[in-house]
């Protein structure tokens, strides 16, 4: 038996980020360049943007074209015409209120997330904190 | 020897520490994402050793890392870990898979140090190499490591409901307390760093911790900040001991030429004062600073 381990030993978990209620803005040319991404798979799939920890300054954003999660009651679902963006619960307070923008530009171009909670952001843009 | 200690006696002292626990799929890479170096499992028994910083580079834990059968175990030595569990909480991603457990009360660090560990070490199963500190081995639901110290110490963490049984022990009701001030004086010989250090929230390089800064490993939070440091070698402070032929507390002070100086942590000893300080760097290769306005009380510096 190890140090964690014995009867009736366990260690509460931690599970507290605040959930808030999520809007966003979505440029028309970010919602375009969804569109086409999409290419007609809107009813199965959907964007997840979400946050997780490192960069230089605390939190990178991440975003990916998937399916339709399965526990849907853990996102909020934000509708933008057929686009479905879903945001996680946990990652709800770090997101609310971000302008997701396209820029069709070789250089520098592609999505880029304007975060008003952000009290710094790295050189990058994918970083924030 | 310490005012009111006896030799040969052997002390324990339980240390101030924060616990968490991460457990599931890849919680090393997820703690990786935001450590100041790379952890990885060590083969050799050297200890797992990191920072966590904010993204101004300051100091936020100082922490260790055990790899348990169980998942990994943290220890950190601020007095917060609910801002350390909170800052992972916040950075697990939806679809990660790892729980992060709070340690902090149903876990227990204590160190016993003195001379002779022999008898306590046989009863730990524990086998003594003076020359050399040992990994951490899990018995008996006990996390043990000895310490090639001086004088010599073993670190133990056990679960804090089992403390009572431990001290209840045949070999285990021999220790005695340490008082803070002959924890403090072992901590100052030995060059062991405790909250003291940290609470004032230093950069890595200013509180002898710049080793555990990895410059070839990426983006974490104050890696900018860290590298410019290095780069541009704007490093303001440093860490020394001192001896002190008065008797001074811990905290702010002004050098006879103005610079400020933190005492962090001190033990006084017939009537010397042994301690641990962070100094401008103008003082770097001097071995005695005048403070206080006052001729009489000086600053005997040593290396770290």
């Amino acid at each position: 038996m190890g140090i964690l381990g014995g009867d009736g030993f366990s260690l509460p978990i931690v599970n507290s980020n605040p959930i808030v209620s999520v809007t966003i803005t979505v440029t028309d040319s970010a919602l375009s360049q969804m569109e086409n991404t999409l290419n007609n798979e809107e009813k199965t799939h959907c964007l997840i943007i979400s946050a997780q920890s490192g960069g230089c300054s605390g939190y990178v954003y991440d975003m990916k074209i998937d399916e339709i999660p399965q526990d849907k009651e853990q996102f909020q679902i934000l509708f933008f015409g057929n686009i479905k963006i879903f945001i996680h619960n946990g990652d709800s307070h770090l997101l609310n209120g971000i302008e997701l923008d396209y820029k069709d530009s070789l250089m520098g171009g592609g999505f880029n997330i304007t975060n008003p909670n952000a009290d710094r952001e790295c050189g990058c843009g994918q970083s924030f904190g | 020897m310490i005012d009111g200690e006896t030799p040969n006696e052997i002390y324990y002292h339980i240390r101030e520490s924060n616990f968490t626990i991460l457990q599931g799929d890849n919680s090393l890479g997820f703690l990786n994402r935001i450590t100041t170096n790379m952890i990885q499992k060590k083969t050799d028994g050297k200890l797992n050793l990191t920072l966590l910083c904010g993204a101004s580079g300051r100091i936020e834990d100082s922490l260790e890392i055990i790899f348990s059968e169980e998942g990994l175990i943290i220890i950190g030595i601020s007095t917060n870990g609910d801002k350390i569990r909170q800052k992972l909480v916040q950075g697990k991603k939806w679809n990660e898979r790892i729980n992060v457990l709070n340690g902090d009360d149903p876990l227990t660090f204590l160190t016993i140090f003195g001379e002779q560990l022999t008898e306590i070490a046989k009863s730990f199963n524990l086998e003594i190499s003076p020359d050399e500190t040992k990994p951490w081995f899990e018995n008996d639901s006990k996390l043990i490591r000895y310490n090639n110290t001086q004088p010599e110490s073993i670190d133990l963490i056990l679960q804090t409901d089992s403390l009572t049984n431990f001290f209840d022990s045949e070999v285990e009701t021999s220790l005695k307390i340490s008082s803070i001030n002959s924890w403090n004086k072992f901590c100052i010989d030995n060059s062991i760093l405790q909250y003291n250090e940290i609470k004032s929230s230093p950069l890595p390089f200013e509180c002898g911790l710049g080793h555990l800064i990895d410059p070839n490993k990426g983006c974490y939070p104050g890696q900018e900040i860290h590298a410019r440091i290095e780069s541009r070698g704007k490093q303001t402070k440093f860490i020394a001991k001192f001896v002190a032929n008065t008797k001074l507390q811990s905290g702010k002070y002004r050098s006879d030429d103005g610079k400020k100086i933190m005492i962090t942590t001190i033990s006084i000893i017939e009537n010397k004062t042994y301690g641990i300080a962070i100094l401008p760097t103008h003082f770097l290769g001097k071995n005695e600073i005048g403070i206080n306005d006052n001729i009489l009380t000086k600053l005997y510096i040593e290396s770290f």
